[in-house]
């Protein structure tokens, strides 16, 4: 890597004596090249533009909807909400309702098992291939390709597997009448089983690369001293992959606590409401349902407990930084 | 109109579609009709529109003083004046679009063909799934977006709909056109069907393009076969025979899991159990509790879902899924279809469109599936109540079409729909070889075309279920209360809960819906719904 | 000390065992891509590899219509497909373009610190929270069913994700090498365009393509936000269903066999950059 940034060093071109004269004649821009405060303030405008775009509006509207008991039903535009002003029913309506933290629990149920499973696969997967090996590469892209498969695909491909006549059953020489998407408790686990087989290759290049990033002057001296390979993963290269863990845990867990693309097309939510997550509960609220300040007043709570869990993760984690 | 009238009126459409089942005879189930000119390459005297090409077009031909003449006249009119659009769009089902586009039969004029080449009107189609239609005309209509001029979606839908303010009201052009769906010799039978097919709150917000009525289809031979009438009698103490109750329809299922007979290890029970598709199979089981109706709803307009009747139908619906296919849970009507024609059940009880596709042969004479030639279709079950049973379908889903309120060409957009579903039209739309959209109109059951393609057997039982079918949920709130009693129905079959948690949280979501539209007329719109339920009962 | 051979044998067996169960479940789309209608439900008896292989499913895909088939799609693959790669591209041009410099400015110039939490923020909650707001707004600017609808939605959507990965790839870049170049009489931009972009390629890379696949995977968005003009894949992939046989399982894994292609590609063509790009956040450490 090093060689690499001293060659562009080398490469780039000292500015010429002229620049100066230069760039008074092209204006403003040539001043903004200049000037760091500037040209930040001209870096992040296109990013703070979208953030404002699709938060300012949004918020406001579902916040006038949550306090309202409008639907579509009522045949008005919802501009005109307020006729059902309700004086935050909804946010006492989400405390109480049963089906809103059911499907909460489900998500953390399945958060708190695909991501740690998918974590420890994808460090086992990354430890096999620290070293050097025949056909190294070879398996590495083969395990890299669930994760080029479209989620929905993923979905229809998981669906058609467990299929009480399908290939796993056959595979593991189970029954037909071995149902798992329609069984209570097997249609969680396959949920789960799809996603762990889609996600773990991103744990596993996200560690791979956290574990190559280990200097390999630190782990011959590691060896010199005596250490095992596993003691050497134990005692050096783990402590320094903190930081590449508490990434892939979050990334993870974020996109996880969304999941919906896999389970709408492998249960869209059943048995019953047994894989109904977070997102297939507003995904039925907002169009079986059509119950909209309630969705709206839902999508608040959770963007401001989300919002704070960041808050907090994150001044934690400059703290350890600091 | 009376209701005793009313089923009279039913029992008489009865008696004219057996003139069908001659007709069909007589065409030979798809040979050659053998009356007919060779080719039809010019209208029939006084016709100036319709099909040609093919023997009997002129059955599908038409003039000025008939509906669909009427609608190419207006579309004409709308021409001459300038307000004629270049293209309408139309939401459909996937499933529905070749009925409109293919030919019947190769050589044959299309639908399609005969409204382009009269009107130049391009219909642009565009295809959405049955259990997802819905989602995408309320986004359309919600988000103010107008991306099409007609939807087309569940008929349960339309009191949601039109109360989202998402369909026009058509009375006026209904007045003006004059459709001829309510010709009682060609169009539905009696006022209270029409006025279920076409209206909401007496106003003409929608068009039926549809007869989702549920009917039993079943395996003849197999019924027939001496081993299975042995077996049975020894097993059941009484011979074998179509089902004219639900508990005879729950013994055969019994009776038939784990069996095989020749085909394989069978599952008893072809009915429809899962998600969205299962819910009418409950309703229909529902309706025949008491007699002579069990409604949805007591005379309060309080749901009936947690009554000891409503418990004991959804007790008798979790038990009847012990006889269902594994994954059977996941199935659609057509992986259902699929497990008739690989014979693995005895019987099927779901929409009719999808017969076509298992019974009869394929244009290169092999047959389409296995059960082809082997199939039959019975009467609705009901319950014996003295003399009398009570015998229940029911309408659920039935394709309709709305004009959406941002069509810049609504009135187009009304003829091309009155065009598409006067009985002449329809009629050549249900003899395609495709699509989901079901016969109900009298002529097409008087259709050999149809006959053939629907099979002679099912021409009778078709419109004896119509005349017995009860509606499912039509009103604002429908998609909400049909969701969460499908919920809890999904749940007791999983056995997360027991029959009766499962109604009693039912009822519990169906109440607090109403209590949420009571100022919205939803008692009135259930009590109106009570009353075009059929009244009678046919002797036992 | 164990013999290096039995460690040998040891990390093949598990590599290899990992490679089959990522196989397994790609080997039954293959295989069903290539399976005729009778052989896609297993009710009568399962079979791995198709007994009358077929190409009749990628031909119903691509034409909408296929030879000795009754049914037909109101559309092609190529819709759908172009839709997909269109919408895919320009979101992730734009999320990557703002993303890298937007993350690049509060990285260096110490600007506007609350970016990356309200970033984060963004990324944070299910699509669904507020998709109402984003349905009605994108109506009223006409955007619903448009190109530049989805792909702006795609672009914000991952603009956070674009936003941190840039941001650890610049964190990890050596402020002394910008610091040269500045004494050197280098702007700002120049320092940025000319040294610290070529350093980060690899990373630059690395972020395009986990944008385009997020992109390019999406389901919900374009759902919400499409009718019928800009259909993508995967909401295309979704209605394949006939009246004949239920949903067309052939049909749709030979889609998803189509769909995964630019990802690949796309994986293929940068996979030098993504060894090193991947490698690049853990430099410092």
């Amino acid at each position: 890597m090093t060689d690499a940034t001293a060659e562009t060093i080398t490469d780039t071109p000292a500015e010429p004596a002229s620049a100066k004269a230069n760039r008074r004649s092209r204006g403003y821009w040539a001043g903004v090249a200049h000037d760091s405060r500037k040209l930040g303030f001209w870096f992040v405008a296109p990013a703070v533009l979208l953030l404002l775009f699709i938060v300012v509006f949004p918020l406001a509207m579902q916040l006038y909807l949550s306090l309202t008991w409008w639907t579509p039903l009522d045949g008005v535009r919802w501009y005109r909400a307020y006729e059902s002003f309700n004086s935050g029913d909804n946010y006492a309506r989400l405390l109480t309702d049963g089906a809103l933290w059911a499907a909460l629990g489900r998500t953390v149920l399945l958060m708190a098992i695909a991501v740690p499973a998918q974590f420890l696969l994808g460090l086992g997967l990354a430890y096999l291939f620290m070293e050097q090996f025949v056909g190294r590469k070879f398996f590495y892209s083969i395990l890299l390709t669930p994760m080029m498969i479209v989620p929905a695909v993923v979905g229809l491909i998981f669906f058609l597997l467990f299929q009480g006549t399908g290939p796993v059953n056959d595979t593991l020489r189970l029954p037909t009448s071995f149902a798992w998407l329609t069984d209570v408790h097997r249609a969680m686990l396959a949920v789960i089983i799809a996603d762990t087989w889609q996600w773990t290759p991103l744990m596993f290049l996200i560690l791979l690369a956290g574990m190559l990033g280990v200097p390999a002057d630190q782990l011959t001296a590691g060896r010199l001293l005596g250490a095992s390979n596993w003691q050497n993963f134990c005692k050096i290269v783990l402590p320094r992959m903190k930081s590449v863990i508490a990434i892939a845990l979050v990334l993870r867990s974020v996109e996880c606590f969304k999941i919906f693309d896999v389970i709408f097309v492998m249960t869209k939510g059943g048995p019953g409401v047994e894989t109904e997550t977070i997102s297939l509960f507003l995904y039925k609220k907002t169009f079986a349902d059509l119950d909209w300040s309630y969705v709206a007043a839902i999508g608040l709570t959770i963007l401001f407990s989300l919002s704070l869990i960041a808050a907090r993760g994150l001044s934690y984690a400059a703290k350890r930084k600091g | 109109m009376s209701i005793e009238k009313l089923n009279s009126t039913r029992r008489e459409f009865l008696k004219t579609s057996t003139g069908a089942i001659a007709a069909a005879a007589l065409g030979g189930g798809g040979g050659p009709l053998v009356s007919l000119p060779l080719q039809a390459a010019e209208y029939a005297p006084g016709m100036t529109g319709g099909p040609l090409g093919f023997d009997g077009a002129e059955r599908f031909q038409y003039n000025s003083s008939m509906s669909e003449g009427r609608a190419i006249d207006g579309i004409k009119a709308l021409k001459a004046a300038g307000k004629a659009p270049k293209k309408l769009t139309v939401l459909l089902l996937d499933g529905t679009i070749d009925q409109i586009r293919k030919p019947f039969r190769e050589g044959a004029m299309s639908p399609l063909d005969v409204w382009m080449r009269e009107t130049g009107i391009e219909i642009e189609m565009i295809g959405g799934t049955p259990d997802d239609i819905f989602k995408k005309v309320m986004q359309d209509v919600t988000t103010g977006d107008g991306a099409f001029d007609v939807y087309t979606g569940p008929w349960n839908s339309t009191g949601d709909l039109v109360a989202s303010g998402g369909a026009i009201d058509c009375s006026d052009f209904v007045k003006k056109y004059k459709p001829d769906w309510n010709d009682r010799e060609r169009g539905v039978t009696d006022d209270a069907f029409e006025k279920l097919l076409y209206t909401y709150n007496n106003k003409n917000y929608m068009i039926g393009l549809d007869g989702d009525t549920l009917v039993w289809y079943y395996l003849r031979n197999l019924y027939e076969k001496p081993e299975v009438k042995e077996a049975f009698l020894k097993e059941a103490g009484r011979p074998i025979d179509v089902p004219n109750t639900w508990e005879e329809v729950d013994a055969i299922s019994k009776f038939f899991t784990g069996k095989d007979f020749g085909n394989g290890k069978m599952y008893g029970n072809g009915c429809l159990m899962s998600r969205f598709w299962g819910l009418p199979t409950f309703y229909m089981r529902f309706a025949s509790m008491a007699f002579p109706n069990y409604y949805f709803f007591n005379d309060e307009g309080n749901p009936n879902l947690n009554t000891d009747l409503g418990v004991q139908c959804a007790e008798e619906h979790v038990r009847s899924f012990e006889w269902s296919p594994p994954d059977a849970l996941n199935f659609t009507f057509l992986e259902g279809w699929n497990s008739l024609w690989k014979l693995q059940v005895p019987q099927i009880c779901t929409y009719t469109a999808i017969a076509k596709y298992g019974d009869g042969l394929k244009p290169d004479g092999t047959p389409k599936s296995k059960a082809t030639g082997l199939m039959g279709s019975h009467n609705p079950v009901g319950r014996r109540f003295g003399d009398k049973i009570n015998r229940r379908a029911v309408m659920y889903y039935s394709v309709t079409a709305w004009i959406s309120p941002k069509s810049k060409n609504a009135e187009a957009a009304y003829l091309f729909l009155q065009w598409l579903s006067s009985t002449r039209t329809f009629t050549l739309i249900m003899a395609s070889p495709t699509g989901f959209f079901d016969p109900f109109q009298q002529a097409n059951f008087k259709e050999p075309l149809v006959a053939a393609n629907y099979q002679p057997y099912a021409m009778k039982t078709i419109p004896y279920s119509i005349a017995r079918s009860v509606p499912s949920l039509n009103f604002g709130g429908q998609t909400a209360m049909d969701n969460a009693l499908d919920e809890e129905l999904q749940a007791a079959l999983t056995k997360q809960k027991t029959p009766r948690q499962a109604m009693d949280a039912a009822q519990g979501k169906w109440e607090q819906i109403i209590r949420r539209q009571r100022g919205k007329g939803i008692i009135e719109a259930i009590k109106a719904s009570r009353a075009t339920w059929p009244m009678g009962g046919d002797p036992a | 000390m164990r013999t290096p051979l039995r460690a040998l044998v040891i990390r093949y067996a598990f590599v290899i065992l990992a490679c089959a169960v990522v196989i397994y479940p790609l080997l039954w789309m293959i295989t069903m891509a290539f399976k005729p209608f009778p052989e896609w439900t297993t009710g009568t008896g399962m079979t791995w590899f198709p007994k009358q292989p077929t190409l009749q499913n990628f031909e119903f895909v691509i034409f909408g219509h296929a030879q000795g088939l009754v049914v037909s799609l109101d559309r092609g693959i190529v819709g759908p497909l172009a839709a997909s790669l269109i919408t895919s591209i320009c979101g992730t041009a734009l999320a990557v373009v703002t993303g890298t410099l937007s993350s690049y400015a509060v990285a260096r110039f110490g600007i506007m610190s609350l970016l990356p939490l309200s970033v984060l923020q963004l990324r944070l909650f299910p699509p669904l929270a507020v998709m109402i707001p984003v349905m009605v707004m994108w109506a009223f600017i006409g955007a619903v069913d448009t190109w530049w609808g989805l792909s702006l939605i795609y672009g914000i959507v991952t603009l956070p994700f674009a936003f941190w990965l840039m941001k650890t790839f610049f964190d990890e870049v050596p402020v002394e090498i910008e610091d040269a170049a500045r004494v050197s009489g280098c702007s700002y931009w120049r320092v940025f365009y000319r040294i610290t972009l070529p350093i980060v390629k690899p990373g630059l890379a690395t972020c395009a393509l986990f944008v385009f696949i997020l992109n390019w995977s999406d389901y919900l968005l374009a759902l919400l936000l499409t009718q019928k003009n800009w259909v993508t894949l995967p909401i295309y992939m979704s209605t394949l269903t006939s009246p004949m046989g239920g949903q067309m399982y052939g049909m749709k894994a030979a889609l998803g066999l189509i769909a995964a292609i630019p990802p690949v590609v796309f994986g293929l063509l940068i996979q030098k950059h993504l060894v090193r790009g991947l490698t690049f956040g853990a430099l410092k450490q």
